[in-house]
């Protein structure tokens, strides 16, 4: 399972792992039944306060996004097929949340916001037209 | 019972100029605290006092329930120390300097001094002095941790140290925490260390302690709100509005730290200023520090 | 750019604390040296090439003490390594500097030794002065030596930065000096041109080590290319196979070292000097206690250099008890091994010589005792030594100040008009009070005086010889002084390091430590110098004084029950009470914290 943590982004530490874990999750890397790196494993391995990574754990644990079991490592909860198309756009609903705020502040309007969605989409689904991907990120 | 208590701590070097004026924190056990604060803040006039090689002037410090001062060979057998001044004895070679450190204290453990004896490759017959500084640091490192101490005291450890060596170190406090169980109070002016150890931290500020908080609340209890210049947006009409703590006017944008969620504090900013284009950033905690501690200045 | 290199050298910065040292020392020996003079009659002897070594040792002592600790093993600063400067230019600087600082402080010297020698020529009797030769006949020769070891201090290891004071060095050091020193008084015995052969050499040798200069110091030496693989590849420290213990090592050697190893001698040599060791070149007068005062001083001048060190050891868990031995025991036992050797060197001797004799002063021969035996008085008039058959005699009495009525009398004079009878009963009063076993009068009367041709009382064949006719005899209180001398070394020196200890205390601003380190030095060596210049002076006499005190002892040791053990008991209890009082101060202080920087 590939966790990647950067300290200096703005996003603490913990929900970053949630973040990537419930992503994990949502994408299929991860399946029920899988088992999560120990706390120890994990925190040798990032390099980072192993009490942060209980948190991140206990916090996916109570979302419903992995289960405990008594003496055996975490793992992935078993969802429902409709479950998991829930969490993917539950995944990509918050990452949303943010640009609408952004949207907001910078006054654009409701439709062209959505405009400017559908041509993401589009750009992305037909690979030949980069150029707006790039100028959206800048 | 707290592994670590500072209660009002006063200090002064000279009479009248106070480093520390009325210091308190405690760490339970286990925890992990990061100290924050300027150059000459007084991190390590608190670190001494807590080695007991100082005295606070006013207040009291207790470690483990003992008075530094009043125990110290019981104090400083249970901590380890890594200093960014420390000198370690010059002309001694590292293996004398591990031996030396080995009977002085009674819960030494062999098989972690090897295995970071191991890790570090560190030359056992060189001389201290002819060590470079990250390896003199190994090896202070190792001596502070091979007792398996019950409070790791590190002052700005990884001062001057490059980025690989500092990972190392960061690892061994990590394999302390797992292992062992140490509390470790720290201080370091790389913010991305203190993001990745500490799950809490302690900023002292002007001689008394600004924040104390869980490090995930710090950053979610504050946001920064870039607010583009405009005639109306000055840094006291900021400064008036409820929750805002520190303004500074940089040549982006005004950079406003307020004390709540993102979302209530471009609230608040547009209801004093209308639509601005203001815009909300995470905060890292590099930037938290300068807009806390190079705001006010 | 030049001026700058110059003035920023550590031996052109240092140059004012080691101008006040170097005249301390300087005074300290010039002290011995007065004292020899107005204690001792001249040496008639190889009286020239003793003044030129005397003279020479007294110059190239503090100087020798100036090149070897003064910190000038620095060849330039770190800073200066990252200049654009080539290491020749920066040698040939801290060359000058050097050279510059050694000159001044011999200058100092050389002017504190001419000040002495115009400010007492009066007071001096002899005509010593006189027959001395002049400072400035040796003084080329001393100049060019002194450069000429300057030079060779330099040779040593001449790629370094820094050349770093270990034993090699320290021995090195020491032998340069030495043979420096030889060669001075070598060429002492030649016409003064022979200065340009020290200046020849000097000369030869800066141009020798300025051609085999690196094109950059470095910082630590190249080691020979021992593998370290081999040392890393076993990954683990062995608990055994190290020869001393690591922790013993650390203590000696942060304290200590071989700063100490050099410096621990001369404080033995005090210690010879309390034990009256100076007392038997030349006539047996003893006047131990007038080096007291430099006892003190030798026993403090230390601690500024061990307590900037300690930090090192400061966040060990070492307790601060345990530091406090270390800091004090070896000053204190080379005191007690110096008077320890002084004492074991006057036992070897003592058979030759007699307590009570008979000395022949004017055509009389008067009993002397040892002084301690003698009494004090304040007054006066002295009740006159009575025989039980009503002889009278007044007693012999020597002032502390010249004509003082404060002073010392015997009690066993027999002063010209002493019947044979008197004398005897004095003779076997005195050896009742010297020794353990008393001799009867008429066995001394028939023994050991006669009456010659003039009808005065003389000793047979000229002098006394009770105690090599005797040898059972045993003198009384042997050992009571020592508790005493040590009291008096000891406490005193202990309650100035609390004074000075005080200094750093939390809250203490730094620099008061140097100024009550200073005030000790300076007002310890005032006592010692003021000592000796109220002795030059006329104002009391060193003999005297030492002689008041011991008598004093001697009543202490008699009304004291249990008599000399518990002299010891009690001396020992105050000394350790004032040790325990000075280590609670240590255990309260802070310790100096590490420098900023690396310290050149």
């Amino acid at each position: 399972m590939l966790i990647v943590v950067d300290p200096h982004s703005g996003v603490p530490v913990y929900r970053q792992i949630m973040d990537q874990v419930k992503f994990h999750v949502a994408s299929g890397l991860l399946n029920a039944g899988d088992e999560l790196p120990s706390t120890r494993a994990l925190s040798s391995e990032l390099g980072i306060n192993p009490m942060t990574i209980s948190k991140a754990y206990s916090y996916l644990e109570r979302e419903g996004v992995v289960e405990r079991r008594p003496g055996r490592p975490l793992v992935v909860k078993a969802f429902e097929t409709n479950q998991i198309h829930d969490n993917r756009i539950n995944q990509l609903r918050e990452s949303l949340a943010a640009t609408v705020t952004i949207a907001k502040q910078l006054g654009i309007r409701n439709d062209e916001a959505i405009a400017v969605f559908r041509e993401l989409l589009e750009n992305e689904a037909n690979p030949q037209a980069p150029d707006n991907e790039g100028k959206e990120q800048s | 019972m707290s592994i670590i208590e500072f209660n009002n701590i006063h200090r002064a070097y000279k009479r009248g100029i106070d480093v520390l004026r009325g210091v308190s924190f405690s760490l339970e056990k286990g925890e992990v605290v990061g100290l924050l604060g300027k150059n000459g803040a007084g991190k390590t006039t608190l670190m001494r006092i807590a080695m007991g090689m100082i005295e606070p002037q006013k207040g009291i410090v207790s470690l483990f329930g003992l008075g530094p001062r009043d125990e110290p060979i019981q104090v400083k057998r249970r901590v380890g120390y890594v200093s960014e001044d420390q000198i370690l004895p010059e002309f001694l070679r590292v293996r004398e300097v591990i031996q030396l450190h080995r009977g002085l204290f009674p819960t030494w453990d062999e098989a972690l001094e090897h295995d970071l004896c191991k890790r570090f490759s560190l030359p056992l017959n060189a001389k201290i002095r002819s060590l470079s500084k990250g390896q003199a640091r190994q090896v202070a490192l190792l001596c502070a941790v091979s007792h398996r101490p019950e409070l790791l005291l590190l002052d700005e450890p990884a001062g001057g140290l490059d980025p690989a060596a500092r990972r190392e170190f960061l690892e061994t406090s990590i394999q302390m925490l797992n292992e062992t169980g140490t509390t470790i109070l720290f201080s370091s002016h790389y913010m991305s260390d203190v993001e990745r150890l500490a799950g809490r931290v302690v900023m002292i500020h002007e001689g008394g302690v600004l924040i104390d908080s869980d490090i995930d609340l710090l950053r979610e209890g504050h946001s920064l709100v870039l607010v583009p210049h405009a005639p109306k947006v000055t840094r006291d009409a900021l400064l008036s509005i409820e929750g805002c703590i520190g303004v500074r006017d940089r040549s982006d944008a005004m950079h406003a730290v307020f004390r709540c969620q993102p979302r209530d504090a471009l609230d608040r900013v547009a209801r004093q200023f209308g639509s601005t284009g203001a815009r909300h950033r995470d905060v890292a905690l590099e930037e938290m520090f300068i807009e806390l501690v190079g705001g006010q200045s | 750019m030049r001026f700058a290199t110059l003035h920023h050298d550590p031996a052109i910065r240092s140059l004012p604390r080691w101008g006040a040292i170097s005249l301390a020392t300087m005074g300290v020996l010039l002290g011995l040296r007065a004292y020899r003079e107005i204690s001792h009659s001249p040496e008639v002897q190889y009286a020239h090439l003793r003044n030129v070594l005397g003279l020479a040792l007294t110059l190239w002592i503090p100087v020798s003490i100036h090149a070897l600790l003064a910190g000038i093993t620095a060849r330039c600063s770190r800073l200066d390594m990252t200049l654009p400067l080539p290491p020749r230019r920066l040698w040939v600087d801290h060359l000058a500097a050097v050279m510059i600082s050694s000159s001044i402080i011999l200058a100092l010297c050389v002017a504190l030794l001419s000040f002495q020698t115009s400010g007492f020529r009066g007071f001096l009797n002899d005509d010593l002065f006189l027959r001395r030769p002049t400072v400035a006949s040796l003084l080329p020769l001393l100049i060019t030596g002194l450069w000429l070891s300057s030079a060779l201090l330099q040779t040593y290891r001449p790629s370094l930065r820094k050349i770093h004071f270990d034993r090699h060095y320290a021995l090195f050091a020491a032998t340069t000096l030495t043979g420096t020193f030889v060669l001075i008084i070598v060429l002492s015995e030649l016409p003064s041109i022979s200065a340009a052969i020290p200046f020849g050499l000097a000369a030869w040798i800066v141009v020798r080590t300025y051609r085999s200069l690196p094109a950059a110091f470095r910082h630590v030496p190249l080691v020979a290319a021992t593998d370290p693989e081999s040392s890393r590849a076993t990954g683990a420290v062995d608990s055994t196979g190290s020869r001393s213990s690591p922790l013993l090592r650390t203590l000696w050697s942060t304290i200590w070292g071989w700063k100490g190893v050099l410096f621990l001698p001369f404080v033995a040599v005090f210690g010879a000097l309390l034990a009256g060791l100076s007392s038997w070149f030349g006539d047996h007068t003893d006047e131990r206690f007038a080096n007291t005062a430099i006892c003190w001083y030798m026993l403090l001048a230390i601690f500024p250099a061990i307590m900037k060190k300690l930090h090192t050891l400061d966040a060990l868990p070492i307790s601060r008890k345990m530091l406090f031995v270390c800091l004090i025991l070896p000053g204190l036992l080379a005191v007690v091994a110096g008077y320890g050797a002084a004492e074991l060197i006057k036992e070897f001797r003592s058979d030759t010589v007699e307590h009570i004799r008979m000395s022949n002063h004017n055509d009389h021969f008067y009993l002397t005792v040892p002084p301690e035996n003698c009494e004090i008085t304040g007054k006066s008039t002295i009740p006159k030594n009575t025989a039980p058959w009503g002889e009278a005699h007044e007693p012999w009495r020597a002032g502390l100040r010249r004509d003082g009525t404060i002073g010392i009398y015997s009690p066993f004079s027999t002063p010209p008009g002493s019947s044979i009878e008197f004398v005897a009963w004095q003779i076997s009063r005195a050896v009742d009070a010297v020794y353990t076993e008393s001799i009867s009068p008429g066995e001394i009367e028939s023994r050991y005086l006669e009456i010659d041709q003039h009808g005065r009382v003389v000793p047979r064949n000229g002098k006394l010889t009770i105690l090599a006719d005797h040898p059972d005899l045993r003198v009384r209180g042997t050992g009571r002084l020592f508790p005493f001398v040590m009291l008096i070394a000891f406490v005193p020196f202990l309650l100035l390091l609390c004074v000075y200890l005080s200094a750093y205390r939390a809250g203490v601003p730094r620099t008061r430590a140097v100024w009550i380190a200073v005030l000790l030095l300076v007002g310890t060596i005032s006592i010692h110098i003021a000592g000796f210049v109220g002795a030059i002076l006329k104002f009391y006499t060193l003999w005297v004084h030492t002689a008041f005190i011991k008598i004093i002892v001697r009543h202490i040791a008699t009304v004291l029950p249990g008599g000399t053990p518990v002299t010891w008991v009690v001396c020992g209890l105050l000394v350790l009470l004032s040790y325990l009082f000075a280590q609670r101060q240590f255990e309260r202080i802070e310790l100096p914290p590490a420098p900023r920087q690396p310290a050149d």
